[in-house]
């Protein structure tokens, strides 16, 4: 016989409700399976970690999180920004080098990646790889393949290794990536034959501060 | 030329230099002043803490490789602590910004001492002293982090504890409880301070998630009652990419759960409160490296750390 057990509830959940409830609302008048006006959740019983009234999402092909002040393409290198969607497939980079120093050229308009025909994205030429922390961030726990908020971002590739900007404490050969498939974490290769996309981000206050060295006024480093 | 200096080399593409008299003013700001104003979210990220540079293949002194812009340690609150430019209230590695609290939620008035030990490692410090605290304020993310303990005997907070996974399907107020994932998971599986037992301990603690967070709020853990399972974002966001065996600084956060490197032992497998969106598992941080997998089933024991939103 069991005692009559107590109702605990993690109140850390009801945060999450509150969170996600214009979300929801939103979802719930448009159609579960209507993608193109709301997230749509692949686990109703999962509130929205990235919920549609979190997001900025602009028709410039960005999007601002309100949370994190980070602002993301919204398309995934390699597609095109439709004015309304993404169209295309995102490109495959298979070193993590190269995909570095293609956000480096897509900033400069030394490279079209980003399929806008300008330096740049949106008028911005800060755009950076995030760091893991940064792709969790935009990690939808409701959906799957891909586990994004399909509304903010469109078409995204559904299950695919996302680089991050991050190497693996003492493993200088490999990195840390976001599977757009369920969100899953882990470390890859730096230099590897199998397809890896990329999603870039900007600003997000300290966040987006790019290191400069202590140059001192006569040209010396210290 | 003056000995130990050197002649900066030529940039292979243009760099933001910061005048000596910008940085010190940079030093007085609460943001660098090179960040756009509104670019700060309401609830920002810690960065990551790695703030090595490498190459694909080696880790590289002296900055960033030519071949390998905007890497991870070039950017951020990491990056700006590296150039001295970033405002703390508190203490930590790299761009981390952590503040220890006493038992009634205070900074200690002493933060720079390290976790006192007695000789068979059971935690023996003072908060007078600053060699003990119970929790842990983040500053850059606004939480405040509970702080596992090893007491001789154990207590509520011990390190060693495990909890199942555990959200239950109505919430106080009889309303649904739309984040379980449609699965209220499995109840007082785990080994905890007090355990629940319907005949001999029916007043008991529930080792699981709930149990837990219900226990931490009825003891006042830092003079608090709204202690709540971590979301997966926000547990990640304690992890330090910069060390490994455990991902966390363990400064701040001392009997991390976990055998480092004994390959007998499970890995630390730390709950979070985030529902998988696929099958009756949760989302669990490993500390040992930092990687998150959503696929641990309910009824798994694993460690839990609460956390609770600073006001």
């Amino acid at each position: 016989m069991t005692a009559a057990r107590p109702t605990p509830f993690d109140p850390g959940n009801a945060t999450m409700i509150r969170r996600g409830i214009a979300g929801l609302l939103l979802a719930l008048v448009a159609g579960w399976t209507a993608p193109a006006s709301a997230l749509s959740c692949f686990n109703p019983g999962v509130a929205p970690s990235t919920p549609d009234a979190d997001f900025e999402a602009d028709a410039d092909g960005t999007a601002r999180h309100l949370a994190t002040g980070l602002v993301w393409m919204r398309c995934a290198i390699g597609q095109t920004w439709t004015g309304t969607g993404c169209s295309g497939q995102a490109m495959s980079f298979p070193q993590w080098g190269a995909a570095l120093r293609t956000v480096r050229d897509i900033n400069s308009g030394a490279s079209d990646a980003d399929n806008d025909g300008a330096a740049g994205f949106a008028g911005q030429s800060d755009w950076r790889m995030p760091n893991i922390k940064e792709l969790v961030s935009i990690h939808e726990a409701c959906r799957r393949a891909p586990a994004f908020n399909d509304l903010v971002f469109p078409n995204a590739p559904a299950g695919n290794v996302h680089w991050s900007s991050t190497t693996v404490a003492n493993s200088p050969t490999v990195a840390w990536y976001m599977d757009s498939a369920d969100g899953v974490v882990s470390f890859t290769f730096k230099s590897d034959v199998l397809p890896r996309v990329m999603r870039l981000v900007r600003a997000g206050g300290v966040g987006g501060y790019r290191l400069t060295g202590r140059i001192f006024a006569d040209g010396f480093e210290p | 030329m003056p000995p130990n200096r050197r002649p900066r080399p030529a940039p292979s593409r243009p760099r933001r230099v910061v005048p000596a008299r910008l940085g010190l003013a940079l030093l007085a700001a609460a943001a660098p002043a090179a960040v756009a104003a509104g670019d700060a979210g309401t609830r920002p990220l810690n960065d990551t803490g790695m703030n090595l540079f490498h190459t694909g293949s080696a880790t590289v002194p002296g900055g960033e490789p030519a071949d390998y812009p905007g890497q991870d340690a070039s950017l951020g609150r990491d990056a700006a602590r590296a150039d001295s430019v970033l405002a703390r209230l508190g203490g930590g590695r790299a761009g981390f910004d952590f503040t220890k609290l006493d038992a009634g939620g205070q900074p200690l008035a002493i933060q720079d001492q390290a976790w006192l030990r007695d000789g068979d490692g059971f935690d023996a410090g003072d908060p007078a002293a600053g060699t003990r605290w119970h929790c842990v304020r983040d500053n850059a993310t606004g939480l405040v982090w509970e702080v596992k303990t090893r007491r001789a005997p154990a207590d509520l907070f011990d390190s060693a504890w495990t909890y199942s996974w555990y959200s239950s399907a109505v919430r106080p107020d009889g309303t649904a409880n739309g984040n379980n994932g449609g699965d209220a998971g499995g109840a007082n599986r785990g080994t905890c301070l007090d355990r629940h037992d319907p005949v001999d301990n029916p007043s008991g603690n529930f080792c699981d998630t709930a149990g837990y967070v219900a226990a931490v709020n009825a003891a006042g853990l830092c003079g608090a009652s709204d202690w709540r399972m971590p979301t997966r974002a926000e547990l990640a966001g304690l992890l330090d990419l910069g060390s490994r065996a455990p991902a966390i600084d363990t400064h701040y956060f001392p009997n991390v759960p976990g055998d480092w490197g004994n390959p007998n032992v499970p890995p630390n497998i730390t709950w979070t409160g985030t529902p998988a969106a696929f099958s009756d598992s949760a989302w669990s941080v490993y500390f040992e490296f930092g990687a998150a997998l959503p696929g641990n089933g309910k009824n798994g024991a694993r460690s839990v750390r609460l956390v609770r939103s600073a006001p």
